[in-house]
């Protein structure tokens, strides 16, 4: 995965982009890119990257969200450090997009930076998510997410899972409609995400078809200390 | 696909319309917004109502509305709305019109936070409307449950023709896990109280809770009295892991047993005998089996996201016969783990081990 200087992960509601999106940034790091995450998630305040900040700041990666200490206060306010991010010719811009068509509206704000500069737009798709388990319905929203973004989309992430009951008849399945809705879309999977290697396929193990690890960053306080 | 990922609040949303939901009525508040966003969407495809009033004042007197029709109703707001559809609510008690209404409550008092919080119930057990009610309360532990207990909440609520409520809040709402959705039902608003026209009746059907003579209001107020009594004796539900044999009892529901089940999973590791009896009703409160544990000599921890609401019932349930011990988190914050299990090392016994 050679990297364009931006890269933009948006997806439907509840598609677990923000978990994608934050284990991109966190792969580029590793690879020794100077890192920029934007958090532009404006539909939902909670389970998103901002209340991670500590911990990526730890890593060395920039988190540009909302003010600090209006994590919580639903009014989304973009931060001017987002222009200097896209202005730096040597960093790494990683946007994490919120939910549908409406959120995704707030890229147009950027436009003359995305005509400017290379960037890709993902589009993460869980086919397990209520309403997305036709192809013709992500491919409607895709459609939706270019209109209101004024941008391309030029590949699909496919994050099949359904939690902790996720096999790999679940993947399987999963990755069939994804790439139905690849095939229609006329773009690429650009992978499939993992978090559990034995669930890894053959082709998936031997290489041909890309696969992303993913560690959860996102946990209900239950799953924590 | 059988299985689907799910929020707690689409959960909600999509299980009240596979059992026959046909109306919502709402208005926004921030955690409970997928609800009306899911039902705006979804009403539409069966043939629904959505409806997003100009208050909650209005929304909870639409519910009375479609309700007295025979009509599968819901309403969703969280706490301050909450607060504000009270006097509605009693109204659709002493009026006795079913209908469903959910709390995915945050931080109060006043106009609090987005946090989550369990400090809302004394007004959904309590009443918090006037009058003499109670409101058949449900509390889901996980996603799943928020699909089953508005399934079941909608048939209760017509059984009893009493208002029920979903008490959860907004990590329950938020949390997304895989559930299995039942068949979508169609339920007839056809009923032989609803107020649908005479239809060759002598007497028209009356929805209202007047009772503008004294010894009328008495004779309502016997037979709702008795209806609470049949919803007491016949309603509870609670989940009791482990609390046969264990030392001490710890008593949580929605989000706090979540945290819970994991400290009381590390301690078993331990060997250290730790039960968990977890309400799915809060309103009827599992009195019995909570007396019956205290005889058997258990010691007991309640652990809620409040100062101490459903502490006051436990303590009531054991009526002295056990000592209980209360631990909360005031809104804002959420009780870790860590913090659970080192509250319960320090009740256990020395030598709690096996």
């Amino acid at each position: 995965m050679e990297a364009e200087r931006i890269t933009i992960f948006t997806g439907p509601f509840g598609s677990g982009k923000t978990e994608v999106a934050v284990n991109y940034a966190l792969h580029l790091n590793r690879q020794g890119q100077r890192v920029g995450l934007v958090d532009l998630d404006i539909v939902n305040p909670y389970f998103r990257s901002r209340s991670l900040a500590r911990q990526l700041k730890e890593e060395g990666i920039d988190l540009v969200s909302t003010q600090p200490g209006l994590e919580m206060a639903d009014l989304p306010a973009l931060s001017p450090r987002i222009f200097s991010f896209l202005q730096s010719p040597d960093r790494q811009v990683v946007f994490d997009v919120g939910g549908d068509p409406t959120g995704a509206r707030v890229l147009g704000r950027f436009q003359p930076y995305f005509q400017a500069t290379p960037y890709r737009l993902w589009l993460v798709v869980n086919p397990y998510r209520p309403g997305y388990q036709e192809p013709e319905r992500l491919v409607k929203l895709a459609r939706e997410v270019e209109t209101a973004s004024r941008l391309q989309i030029n590949g699909l992430i496919d994050n099949s899972n359904l939690g902790q009951l996720t096999d790999r008849r679940v993947r399987a399945e999963g990755a069939e409609l994804v790439t139905a809705a690849a095939e229609r879309l006329r773009v690429p999977v650009v992978f499939r995400t993992y978090t559990d290697q034995a669930l890894l396929t053959e082709p998936e193990r031997a290489g041909p078809e890309p696969v992303f690890p993913l560690k959860l960053f996102m946990r209900p306080p239950w799953e924590g200390e | 696909m059988e299985r689907v990922m799910m929020k707690g609040n689409e959960a909600l949303a999509e299980g009240a319309i596979r059992a026959g939901c046909r109306f919502f009525f709402g208005y926004p508040i921030t955690p409970q917004n997928e609800i009306p966003e899911y039902m705006a969407r979804r009403m539409p495809e069966v043939g629904g109502v959505f409806l997003q009033a100009e208050s909650e004042v209005s929304a909870i007197n639409m519910v009375y509305g479609a309700g007295g029709a025979g009509g599968r109703v819901l309403t969703s707001s969280s706490s301050p709305g909450i607060s504000l559809k009270q006097e509605g609510i009693s109204y659709l008690v002493g009026a006795q019109v079913p209908c469903v209404i959910v709390n995915v409550a945050r931080g109060g008092p006043g106009l609090g936070g987005l946090t989550p919080s369990q400090s809302d119930y004394f007004q959904a057990t309590k009443g918090g409307g006037h009058g003499d009610y109670r409101l058949l309360v449900y509390a889901p532990g996980n996603a799943q449950e928020m699909v089953d207990l508005i399934g079941l909440a909608f048939d209760k609520a017509e059984a009893y023709r009493n208002p029920v409520m979903i008490l959860t809040d907004a990590i329950m709402g938020q949390m997304m896990e895989p559930v299995v959705l039942p068949p979508l039902r169609e339920v007839s608003p056809d009923k032989p109280w609803a107020t649908t026209g005479k239809k060759g009746r002598s007497k028209p059907n009356l929805i209202n809770s007047l009772g503008i003579v004294g010894e009328d209001l008495e004779r309502i107020n016997v037979e709702l009295q008795a209806k609470f009594a049949r919803m007491a004796a016949d309603e509870v539900r609670y989940e009791a892991d482990g609390v046969e044999d264990a030392d001490l009892v710890v008593v949580a529901y929605g989000t706090s047993s979540r945290v819970v089940r994991s400290a009381i999973s590390r301690l078993r590791q331990e060997k250290k005998k730790v039960g968990l009896l977890r309400p799915v009703t809060l309103w009827p409160f599992p009195q019995q089996i909570l007396a019956e544990l205290a005889a058997a000599g258990k010691r007991f921890l309640v652990v809620e996201m409040s100062a101490g609401q459903m502490v006051e019932d436990v303590i009531l349930s054991v009526n002295d016969r056990a000592k209980v011990t209360f631990f909360g988190k005031l809104n804002g914050t959420v009780p870790t783990v860590k913090e659970v299990y080192d509250r319960i090392m320090s009740l256990l016994p020395e030598g709690g081990e096996e």
